[in-house]
C-alpha cells in the first residue's frame, strides 16, 4: 500500500515537471512597451553556467536559500549542502567537516571570508563562534568538497569553504533587522552602504546576537548561553575601469557558555565545571585587481588578523597572522590559461595555561612561503579541458612540500559536463598537534581498582614536533546534467586515501606501568603518559547527488544525497598501544536534504528544509531528522516580517560529542522565532 | 506518527502544491526580455554615421553565455527597424565587431564589466543592456529588472547622452530614471 502511495507520488512529480513547458502564443514584439511592462513572466533558473564545467565537486549556497530559510548562522546554512557534516556539540559549538573525519576541531577543511583564511593555525580548526558575518550581506557560500590543496594549500585537505560576501553597490541604503526567539533571546543586524564619491561605495554593519541555554541529557538547563557584538565595513573602489581596490575590516567580541567533564579537575571531581569563555578579535584585509583584459588579470592582498580567545579549559591566549598573496592569470598559445601565484603568512602566538595544560613553548611563531602554478589547456575546442597545477610551499616546521594535481574534464554538450581529479593533499601538523602539554581525565583509581586505595589517575598528552605532514591521495568522478531549463543534476563521487594520520595514543606498556605502580603499593598519583603519532591510515569513499528541481514559478526544489564510508586500514599500531580517536564511526553514512521554497505571488514566501543524518555509533548519537522552515511576508515595499522555525519535529536532540575534548555536549532545542526586516 | 511518515507527509505535501489546473502559459522572462530589447532598437535614434546606408543592418551582439537561447533571433526575425535588417551577433570575447549598436552583456560577465564598458565607451554609440545588479552603477545604460514576475528596466541618461545616444520620450517615460545627467 505504502509503495503504491510513493508510486503515486512519483507520477505527480513527474507529470508536473514535465507538464510544464510551455511557450508564449502572443507576438510580443507587436504589442505595445506599456503592455509588455505589464505582462507576468515565467522566472528562469539561475544556474550560473560557469559552475557546471567546474572540474570539481562544487555546490554554492545562495543569499536566497540563506535569506528563504532564515539562516542564522554559517554552520546552519553548511548543513544544506552536499558532502557536509555538521553538528553542534552545544549552542555554541559545532564541527564541521567535509566528507568526514568530523570533530569539534575538525582539522581538514579550509575556510576562507572574501580571500581571507580564517582557519585557525593554532588548532589547525576553525572557532565558529567567532566567524560570522551578516547573513544578509553574503553573496553566496560557495563549497567545494574534496582537496583543493593546488590552489589554496595544505590546509585545503578535505575541502574549501568559500564565503563571499555582496559588493557594497550591490544593495544601497539601510536595512535594520530584528528578531527573537524561543531560543534567542534576541539579535538585531544594521546595515548601511552608500556612495562616498563617483568610484567609491562602503558599507557598515553592526550586529548583536544573543542565544538561550541548550539543555543537558540530564534535562536541566545546561550553561552554554552566548551573546556576540560584531561589527565590520567594507569599502569598495573603482580607481579606473581596470583597477579595482577592497578594503574590509571587521572587529568582534563575545562572551560564550562551556561545560567541561569533572575529568579536567586535579580532584578527579564528579562534578561538571562550568566556565565561560571570551573571545575577541579584529581583521583588516586590502585587495588590488588589475583586469589586463577578460582572460588576464592580477591580484595582490594583504591580510592582519589578532585573535584572542581567553578560555580557561582549552587555550588562553592569542595568535596574529599576517598574509601577503599575489596571483596572476594569462593565456598563452592560444588554447594555454595560466594562473600563478606567490605567497608569505606569518603567525605568531602566545598562551597561557590552562586547566588542561600548556603549549610548550608558549610562545612561538609559524613561517610560511608558497608558490602555486596551473596551466588549464583547452584540448578539444570547447570540449575537452585538461588542468595541470600544484602548490608548492616551504614552512618552519615540515619543511618544503609540494602538492600536485591533474583535473579533466569533457563537455559532450552543452548541457552535459563529465570530469575527473587526481591530487594529492597535505596538512601541516598544527602548533597543538607539536607542542601541546595537557593533562586530563583525572580519575580516581578506586573506581576501577577498589581492592587498592584510591588515587588519582590520569591521562597526559604530549604533542610531538617531529610529526610528518598527514597525507592523501584522492581521486573524484563527477557527472553534472543541467537537462532542462528546470531540472541540474549533479553527482560527484570519490575514494580518498590518508596515511600519516596524526591521532593521540597512549602505549600499552605506560598503562601496565601505571597499574604495577598501583598494586605495588606506591603511593604518588599515576599517569599514563600518551603522545601525538602519525599512526593512522585510512580510506574513505563515497558520493552525492545534487538536484535543483524548478518545478514550477511558484516552487523549486533542491534535495541532495550523500554516501560516507570511512575504513581504518590498519594502522602502524600493533595491538600494544591504545588509540584515542575513532574517526571511522563518528560521521554519517547517509544523509539526506530536502530545500523547497515556495512563493504565492511576490510578496509571500514559503521555505521547508527538512534533513536526514545517519547515527554516529562511535560517539553513541542516534540518526535524526530535522525540519527547518520560514514563512516570509513582504508587508510593504520596506518591510519584510518572518516567522521561522528550526529542529521542529522534537523538542531536542543531541548530535554530537567529541570523543577526545572532555566537553560536555547539550541538546539542540527547537527555535522558533519571529523577525522584522526594514529597509530604508 | 513516525518519523518516515513525517517525511512523506511532507514530501507529499510539497508535490501537491505543485500540481496547477488550467494555469494560462506565460511567456517566459527572456521572450519579454527579447521584446524589450527589440522596443529599444526602434525606440532610439542612432546618428547615420553609426547606423550606415539601409541596406546595413542594426547589430546586436551578446557578450557571454546567451541566456535567450533561439529567443531573441526569434523575435527579430524578419523584422525591420526604419529599413535596417536586424542582426544578431554572438561574440565570445570582448573585442565587439564595427558596427555594433546594442550590446547585451550577459550576467556571466559580472567580473569584467568595467572593463568592457570602458571598452563599449570607446566604440561610441553603443547601446549597452544587461540584467545584473549593479550595472547602472558602474557606467551600463540599460538595465533589466524583475519586480515580482514582471520585467521592467532602468536607464542611466547619464551614460545615453555621452554615447552620443538619442532614446524616446516614449521609452523615457516609461523607464526609471536612475542616473539622471
Amino acid at each position: 500500500m505504502k509503495r503504491f502511495r510513493i508510486l503515486r507520488i512519483l507520477l505527480i512529480f513527474t507529470t508536473s515537471v514535465f507538464g510544464g513547458i510551455v511557450g508564449s502564443e502572443v507576438d510580443l514584439t507587436t504589442i505595445s512597451l506599456e503592455d509588455l511592462m505589464n505582462i507576468e513572466v515565467t522566472l528562469a533558473t539561475r544556474t550560473p553556467d560557469k559552475l557546471t564545467s567546474v572540474p570539481a565537486a562544487i555546490y554554492v549556497i545562495t543569499s536566497e536559500d540563506i535569506q528563504q530559510l532564515g539562516m542564522q548562522s554559517i554552520p546552519f546554512a553548511l548543513r544544506y549542502a552536499p558532502g557536509m557534516q555538521v553538528a553542534s556539540l552545544n549552542a555554541n559549538v559545532w564541527a564541521v567537516g567535509a566528507r568526514g573525519f568530523n570533530a569539534l576541531l575538525a582539522n581538514k577543511l579550509q575556510v576562507m571570508m572574501d580571500g581571507r583564511s580564517v582557519y585557525t593555525p593554532l588548532f589547525m580548526g576553525v572557532t565558529w563562534d567567532a566567524q560570522e558575518l551578516m547573513l544578509q550581506d553574503i553573496d553566496r557560500i560557495e563549497v567545494i568538497r574534496g582537496s583543493g590543496a593546488a590552489l589554496w594549500g595544505s590546509n585545503a585537505f578535505n575541502g574549501i569553504i568559500h564565503i563571499v560576501s555582496k559588493k557594497t553597490n550591490s544593495q544601497p541604503g539601510g536595512m535594520l533587522y530584528l528578531g527573537s526567539g524561543t531560543e534567542e533571546k534576541f539579535f538585531s543586524h544594521y546595515r548601511y552602504a552608500g556612495q562616498l564619491n563617483d568610484r567609491t561605495w562602503y558599507r557598515v554593519h553592526l550586529k548583536y546576537y544573543s542565544h538561550e541555554p541548550g539543555q543537558f541529557i540530564t534535562g536541566e538547563k545546561a550553561k552554554d548561553d552566548w551573546h556576540v557584538w560584531r561589527g565590520g565595513f567594507r569599502i569598495d573602489h573603482s580607481h579606473s575601469a581596470t583597477d579595482e581596490f577592497t578594503l574590509h575590516g571587521g572587529a568582534y567580541k563575545g562572551d560564550l557558555g562551556e561545560t567541561s567533564t569533572g575529568a579536567v579537575m586535579p580532584e578527579y571531581s564528579r562534578e561538571n565545571v562550568h566556565s565561560r569563555v571570551k573571545i575577541d578579535g579584529a581583521y583588516i584585509l586590502g585587495k588590488w585587481t588589475h583586469i589586463y583584459n577578460k582572460q588576464s588579470d592580477f591580484a595582490g592582498q594583504i591580510y592582519l588578523d589578532h585573535t584572542l580567545r581567553s578560555d580557561p579549559i582549552l587555550f588562553d591566549g592569542y595568535f596574529t597572522r599576517f598574509d601577503i598573496d599575489i596571483q596572476h592569470r594569462f593565456p598563452l598559445f592560444g588554447t594555454h590559461q595560466w594562473m600563478w601565484g606567490a605567497g608569505a603568512h606569518f603567525v605568531h602566538d602566545k598562551s597561557r595555561g590552562t586547566v588542561l595544560g600548556t603549549f610548550d613553548p608558549a610562545s612561538d611563531d609559524y613561517r610560511m612561503i608558497s608558490a602555486f602554478v596551473q596551466n588549464e589547456i583547452e584540448w578539444i575546442d570547447e570540449h575537452l579541458y585538461l588542468t595541470l597545477g600544484s602548490k608548492f610551499e616551504y614552512n618552519n616546521r615540515t619543511h618544503f612540500n609540494s602538492q600536485p594535481n591533474i583535473r579533466v574534464s569533457w563537455l559532450p554538450t552543452s548541457h552535459t559536463t563529465v570530469w575527473g581529479a587526481l591530487s594529492k593533499a597535505l596538512r601541516i601538523p598544527s602548533r597543538g598537534d607539536e607542542d601541546i602539554v595537557y593533562q586530563y581525565y583525572h580519575l580516581n583509581s578506586a573506581t576501577y581498582f577498589p581492592q587498592y586505595p584510591p588515587r588519582g589517575f590520569s591521562f597526559k598528552l604530549y604533542g610531538d614536533n617531529s610529526l610528518e605532514p598527514e597525507r592523501l591521495i584522492s581521486r573524484e568522478l563527477g557527472w553534472r546534467w543541467n537537462m532542462s531549463e528546470k531540472i541540474y543534476i549533479d553527482i560527484a563521487a570519490f575514494h580518498n586515501q590518508y596515511t600519516n594520520i596524526i591521532t593521540s595514543i597512549i602505549p600499552m606498556e605506560n598503562i601496565a606501568l601505571a597499574i604495577g605502580q598501583l598494586i605495588s603499593g606506591d603511593t604518588t598519583n599515576l599517569e599514563a603518559v600518551g603522545y601525538r603519532a602519525n599512526e593512522l591510515k585510512m580510506k574513505s569513499y563515497g558520493f552525492e547527488i545534487v538536484s535543483k528541481l524548478l518545478l514550477s514559478e511558484k516552487l523549486d526544489i533542491k534535495a541532495m544525497y550523500s554516501y560516507l564510508r570511512m575504513t581504518d586500514q590498519g594502522s602502524d599500531l600493533d595491538g600494544s598501544r591504545l588509540r584515542v580517536n575513532a574517526f571511522a564511526d563518528e560521521n554519517p553514512v547517509h544523509q539526506i536534504s530536502v530545500l523547497s521554497s515556495a512563493r504565492a505571488g511576490s510578496k509571500v514566501n514559503l521555505t521547508l528544509g527538512i534533513r536526514y543524518v545517519d547515527q554516529l555509533p562511535g560517539i553513541d548519537i542516534d540518526h535524526y531528522v530535522g525540519l527547518d522552515g520560514q514563512i516570509s511576508v513582504q508587508c510593504t515595499n520596506h518591510v519584510t516580517i518572518g516567522i521561522s522555525g528550526q529542529n521542529l519535529l522534537d523538542k531536542n536532540h543531541f548530535e554530537f560529542r567529541d570523543s577526545t575534548l572532555p566537553f560536555v555536549e547539550s541538546s539542540v532545542v527547537r527555535n522558533i522565532r519571529i523577525t522584522s526586516t526594514v529597509m530604508f | 506518527m513516525k518519523r518516515s511518515q513525517h517525511i512523506i507527509v511532507f514530501i507529499f505535501l510539497l508535490l501537491i502544491a505543485t500540481v496547477r489546473i488550467g494555469a494560462a502559459p506565460s511567456p517566459s522572462e527572456y521572450q519579454v526580455k527579447a521584446a524589450y530589447i527589440y522596443n529599444f532598437v526602434k525606440f532610439i535614434t542612432w546618428n547615420s554615421e553609426s547606423l550606415g546606408d539601409s541596406a546595413s543592418a542594426v547589430v546586436i551582439g551578446i557578450l557571454g553565455n546567451d541566456p535567450f537561447g533561439p529567443v531573441l533571433d526569434e523575435t527579430v526575425a524578419g523584422k525591420t527597424v526604419k529599413g535596417h535588417p536586424i542582426e544578431i551577433k554572438r561574440l565570445e570575447e570582448a573585442e565587439f565587431p564595427n558596427p555594433i549598436h546594442v550590446l547585451f552583456i550577459s550576467d556571466s560577465e559580472r567580473n569584467y564589466l568595467q572593463w568592457i564598458l570602458k571598452h563599449a565607451q570607446l566604440q561610441q554609440h553603443v547601446l549597452t543592456v544587461s540584467e545584473m545588479p549593479g550595472f547602472i552603477e558602474n557606467g551600463g545604460m540599460i538595465n533589466l529588472v524583475m519586480e515580482g514576475k514582471n520585467v521592467r528596466f532602468e536607464v542611466n541618461m547619464d551614460a545615453v547622452n555621452k554615447a552620443g545616444i538619442k532614446m524616446s520620450s516614449k521609452l523615457l517615460k516609461l523607464a526609471r530614471i536612475v542616473k539622471d545627467e
